[in-house]
């Protein structure tokens, strides 16, 4: 009686919060989904990053940094090189209060940076950050809901093993069944995803309230409260007036490599250029426990260029524990310095979770039009569930083609770009609307992302004159995995609308 | 047990330290003809390093352009003709600001340049905006229509 009066309870509290916030973490989740491939999308989108810089063709730093530095005026300290990578090819000599110079490595030339494209608009939706602080405090409070249903899920199959009794409708349909069985397969990388997107959700909306408290009211940001015992920060030398001759970035380069093997060094920090004070310092982060030393947490090492001597030195371990607990969780949430064993069974857990929520929520439509398919209330709801869910896939597919078709120089083009995404994901309500079928339109919404994501190789290679074979041949290969992927994506959706036509509960009319 | 509460606290807190940072300029008038230009994030840190600009309003014209020193603040005249102040902090980091008059008010006949608000992007996506939401409003009630009087013959 207990058992069942909890599977009563856990199936109510699992079916109205996944209602509640079922939506907006699909919205979350899918745009996180994406943005795990930033950085390749970034170069697919941008014809400036269309090059192609193998190691042996890399020109030295001192041809490229000191000329950049001489030429324009810089603050005194911070400035930072960002060495190039597998995820920015480019070499960007910046400060956090400066867009960077962007260089090609291999020829020294300066690059024009594009802007921001469709890349940078998934983080921001994927953040909430479109709709400002509102938008990301709605966010963080969707996935602590959707940490709640996998738990709470999860709880009710270990309940009721193989149990048959769904959740939605009278007839378990295989949308259900996927729903149920994408959840208990993936169920650790779903823990993991939902944890940690409920922690920075949340906490990005919610640490200046907990600094506020911690204060009494004296401070409303994390980082005067904490800041200083997490991440201490070391007496900077004062520049000196004197001038000097700076030792060579490439020979540094080469004796920081050598004396700290474990750091994969990516960025050098340079401070009073061209004074007697002035030093490099040199950051990574770890080769052998990346996970302790993501974003936050990076090994440093700090030379004089004068002399070239070590003036610091900063390990894994010399550092706070909540720096490395907290690194810990970006690590299994960014995923930014993670290898391919650590990203592809993220990536699928992510795409599995994404599906889970499509299928619960196309199930509950089902339900609702078995029981009511006239009411306008099911009308409403049902499309509304079916553009916000389906309907994404077209408007991704819109918004990186207009990438492609927009003009280059259209002024405010982020913008436009973010229009032709939303007015796309608005008008697969319309469509939606205007079907008296919903899952015909959700078969016919499918079907055109399919058509849209296999021809977005095409316009991607009219527009840079760079097809996938060429992008093979020149060694492009980040620019033709991308344009596969698109192809392999746009012939999935088109092989699942063909299956729906014959496999799906339909409406009465 | 509270130890651990206290670390999963401090934990969740610190995750928002990094989070984006926001730039603030103040401007303050010395009363002498010059103003006081400061620019800090968020956080407290100050943004020394920042771009200091000071626009044209009528032409849009840069009349003044330089870097905030060490200490984040900086003393500039004030312009006669109606300007903006912009602190330029880089990538997501931008302020501006309209700029202070000076002790006479701002020299006759440099009126300030029509406002172009609302930029034109916006101005055209929210017009189809609205179209389709009437669309959809009009498809979707002819649409619930034909599926209710399905319903009633079945």
């Amino acid at each position: 009686m207990r058992t069942s009066q909890s599977i009563h309870v856990l199936t109510q509290s699992h079916r109205k919060i996944g209602l509640t916030v079922a939506v907006l973490f699909h919205v979350a989740l899918y745009f996180g989904v994406l943005s795990m491939f930033t950085p390749q999308l970034a170069q697919w989108e941008k014809q400036s990053r269309h090059f192609t810089a193998s190691s042996d063709a890399i020109l030295p730093l001192d041809s490229l940094v000191p000329q950049r530095l001489d030429e324009g005026t810089w603050p005194e300290t911070g400035i930072t090189i960002t060495l190039p990578g597998s995820r920015e090819p480019a070499l960007a000599i910046g400060h956090k209060l400066m867009a960077p110079i962007l260089v090609n490595p291999a020829t020294g030339q300066t690059i024009t940076d594009e802007g921001p494209g469709p890349s940078a608009l998934f983080v921001e939706l994927h953040l909430g950050r479109v709709l400002g602080r509102p938008g990301v405090i709605v966010m963080g409070l969707a996935c602590a809901g959707a940490l709640f249903l996998v738990v709470n899920g999860w709880w009710l199959c270990l309940l009721k093993p193989g149990s048959r009794v769904p959740l939605f409708c009278a007839h378990s349909t295989s949308w259900e069944r996927g729903h149920r069985h994408l959840a208990q397969w993936l169920f650790p990388v779903m823990l993991i995803l939902a944890l940690t997107s409920a922690f920075f959700g949340l906490m990005f909306s919610a640490g200046g309230g907990l600094a506020w408290v911690a204060s009494r009211g004296e401070a409303a940001q994390v980082q005067p409260v904490l800041g200083a015992a997490v991440f201490p920060r070391q007496a900077q030398a004062q520049a000196t007036g004197q001038s000097a001759a700076m030792v060579s970035l490439d020979n540094l380069l080469a004796d920081a490599g050598q004396a700290f093997p474990d750091m994969n060094i990516q960025k050098i920090t340079l401070d009073h250029w061209g004074d007697r004070a002035a030093t490099a310092t040199f950051s990574g982060p770890s080769r052998t426990r990346p996970w302790l030393t993501e974003r936050i947490n990076r090994i440093l090492a700090t030379y004089s260029l004068v002399d070239g001597s070590l003036l610091r030195h900063k390990s894994v371990d010399d550092t706070h524990i909540v720096a490395r607990s907290l690194s810990a969780f970006y690590f299994l949430h960014f995923m930014t310095d993670a290898g391919l064993a650590v990203r592809l069974p993220m990536f699928a857990g992510g795409l599995g979770l994404c599906m889970a929520v499509s299928l619960c929520l196309l199930s509950w439509s089902a339900k609702r039009i078995r029981h009511a398919p006239s009411t306008v209330s099911t009308f409403v709801q049902t499309r509304l569930l079916a553009a916000s869910v389906v309907g994404v896939l077209p408007a991704t597919a819109a918004v990186l083609a207009a990438q492609w078709l927009l003009p280059t120089d259209l002024p405010d083009r982020p913008t436009w770009l973010a229009g032709v995404l939303y007015l796309t994901w608005f008008s697969s309500l319309t469509w939606c609307v205007a079907r008296t079928n919903v899952f015909h339109a959700v078969r016919d919404l499918l079907a055109f992302a399919g058509v849209a994501f296999c021809l977005l190789p095409v316009t991607h290679g009219l527009g840079v004159n760079i097809f996938f074979w060429t992008a093979l041949n020149q060694g492009l290969t980040s620019i033709a995995t991308v344009d596969m992927a698109l192809l392999l994506t746009g012939l999935a959706l088109c092989l699942t609308a063909w299956r729906m036509t014959t496999n799906f509960p339909g409406e009465r009319t | 047990m509270k130890n651990l509460l206290l670390a999963i606290l401090i934990c969740l807190a610190c995750s928002g330290l990094a989070q984006a940072h926001s730039l603030h300029l103040e401007v303050s008038d010395n009363g002498d003809g010059t103003m006081l230009i400061r620019g800090a994030f968020s956080t407290g840190e100050t943004a020394a390093g920042a771009m200091v600009r000071l626009v044209a309003r009528s032409s849009g014209t840069v009349l003044t352009e330089l870097r905030l020193p060490t200490l984040g603040e900086i003393e500039l005249p004030i312009p006669a003709e109606p300007y903006d102040i912009v602190l330029d902090g880089g990538p997501g980091h931008g302020v501006r600001k309209a700029g202070i008059a000076p002790p006479g008010g701002f020299s006759p006949g440099t009126a300030p340049h029509a406002s172009s608000f609302p930029p034109q992007p916006q101005y055209v996506l929210w017009t189809l905006a609205l179209v389709l939401f009437s669309l959809t409003a009009v498809v979707g009630w002819r649409t619930q229509r034909r599926i209710a009087r399905a319903a009633d013959c079945i």
